[in-house]
């Protein structure tokens, strides 16, 4: 049987005293996160404890695909209305909760970038012929290299993502985004040389 | 070159850095949440006492049976994927896959499947052009007619049939036999790889095995189980074809421990699409049990 993936603690607390007695009482350290969802199901407080415990870092995870805080709002909306839809059919199978939401989230950014990518790209493009023609070669800027990766396939942004600004793990990514270690370490490699050839078309 | 100046790990370091610049949580959309989530517990309740008509939006594609290694006789059999568009009370759609056998019989094939809750429907293919259906062995390639007729209670809007004229790719698979070796090269670069647990208790796994030239299916499902010998085997258990095309991204793929698996794919055009299939041949109908937010609405598409 294969040793599952563990997601690490974002370490954030929640601030106490932003949080209605009702919401602390349901969300205790003790309660397992298997009986939280289950609750979650059917009772609003465990809904909302689930909610708070998770947003921050999944928008987190959307701000820095899309690099727009509003846009980030409206996919993270997006990302937990599914949540809250598909959650009756959710079944807790030993992998955290936060994989089956980066699974939501990967899929809604995605859905949302491949309407831009070949934009993305264009415009990666102009910026870099701006950037040679005001101050020549220098480091990339960080709106250049959103737009490099935009540019990218969406497997490719994924797993970029997920790795490199996540900081998870290849077991996490594949947990994640439903497919082999041996898929992920491949895509990686593969993602992170079109990644370079992106980048290098600025320089 | 170190990974520390290497400028991709210094792009993606830049991306990494950015922080979310807004709150804990929003208050708003957890109110939002809240109502819902009172909203889909409310739908539920009352799309159980729905009456389910069916509703057959067809795309066939291409299927082919393959039986288990070790000496079982081969099948002669031909099957085609039938897909059964079904809409949920929240809009939601999903489409069931069904590696369905068909009759032949003076080049016109038929079959009768059940599409839930009592429902049954009635699939005739009939040719068009290309090259004419039999019962032997190759590949079918052409243009047919699929008619489909739908027994059971009246749709709401009374029209219960839906005539389309369809591109279908077949594979007969008739006195051949079976490459579990091909099998296993091909699912060694499955793109995905789900385990599951079936209702027996066994350890499964379903493999998605993207095409390697462009003759085939785009996607490919095969499933694994076990034989009392204690040998695993697999079996095909759904094509993806036509409908898709190779910049189709798969993001998403889950099975339940009846087998239903359902795959998520976002295509080129940036719409979502999720399909679901057995991923066991020998389970049990699917249909009933596993979709429960099922309202099956007539749909009438025009390719």
């Amino acid at each position: 049987m294969t040793e599952l993936p563990i997601f690490a603690s974002e370490g954030r607390v929640l601030q106490p005293t932003r949080t209605p007695a009702s919401v602390q009482a349901c969300y205790s350290p003790e309660s397992s996160e298997r009986d939280l969802i289950e609750r979650a199901k059917r009772d609003p407080r465990a809904l909302a404890a689930l909610y708070r415990e998770h947003y921050a870092p999944i928008a987190g995870y959307v701000y820095r695909r899309v690099g727009d805080v509003h846009v980030a709002e409206d996919l993270v909306a997006e990302v937990f209305l599914t949540v809250v839809r598909s959650l009756r059919r959710y079944r807790y199978r030993g992998v955290p909760f936060r994989a089956w939401l980066y699974r939501i989230a990967t899929n809604t950014v995605n859905r949302w970038a491949s309407r831009r990518r070949r934009r993305a790209a264009q415009q990666a493009t102009e910026r870099a012929v701006a950037a040679t023609q005001t101050d020549g070669a220098g480091e990339a800027d960080v709106g250049f290299v959103r737009l490099a990766m935009l540019s990218l396939p969406l497997r490719y942004q994924s797993v970029l993502a997920l790795h490199y600004l996540e900081e998870l793990s290849v077991e996490q990514v594949a947990s994640a985004i439903g497919c082999r270690v041996g898929t992920v370490k491949s895509r990686l490699s593969r993602a992170r040389q079109a990644l370079r050839d992106r980048l290098e078309q600025g320089r | 070159m170190h990974e520390d100046t290497d400028p991709v790990s210094s792009a993606l370091e830049s991306l990494r850095a950015k922080r979310w610049p807004g709150d804990f949580y929003d208050t708003e959309l957890e109110e939002r949440l809240m109502r819902e989530s009172e909203a889909t517990r409310t739908s539920f309740r009352i799309s159980r006492h729905r009456t389910l008509i069916a509703a057959l939006a067809v795309i066939l594609v291409g299927g082919a049976a393959f039986a288990a290694a070790g000496g079982v006789e081969a099948v002669k059999e031909i099957f085609v994927n039938v897909t059964i568009r079904l809409m949920g009370p929240d809009g939601e759609s999903y489409e069931v896959v069904k590696l369905q056998s068909l009759d032949v019989e003076n080049g016109e094939a038929s079959a009768t499947l059940s599409i839930g809750e009592g429902q049954m429907a009635t699939m005739v293919l009939d040719h068009v052009s290309g090259t004419d259906l039999t019962d032997e062995p190759g590949v079918v390639q052409g243009e047919f007619l699929a008619t489909i007729t739908i027994d059971g209670a009246a749709a709401p809007d009374g029209d219960i049939g839906a005539e389309r004229t369809i591109e279908l790719s077949m594979t007969a698979n008739a006195g051949e036999t079976v490459d579990q070796e091909g099998v296993v090269e091909q699912i060694a670069d499955a793109e995905v790889v789900v385990p599951w647990v079936d209702a027996a208790g066994e350890a499964r796994e379903l493999y998605i095995v993207r095409r390697a030239t462009e003759t085939e299916p785009v996607l490919k499902m095969f499933s694994s189980r076990w034989l009392d010998s204690g040998e695993e085997v697999y079996d095909m258990v759904g094509l993806l074809s036509g409908v898709i095309t190779d910049e189709a991204e798969i993001t998403g793929v889950e099975v339940d421990e009846n087998g239903l698996a359902t795959m998520t794919l976002l295509l080129e055009d940036g719409e979502e699409k999720r399909v679901a299939f057995n991923a066991d041949p020998g389970g049990a109908e699917i249909l009933n049990e596993s979709l429960e937010r099922t309202v099956i609405t007539i749909s009438h598409e025009d390719e």
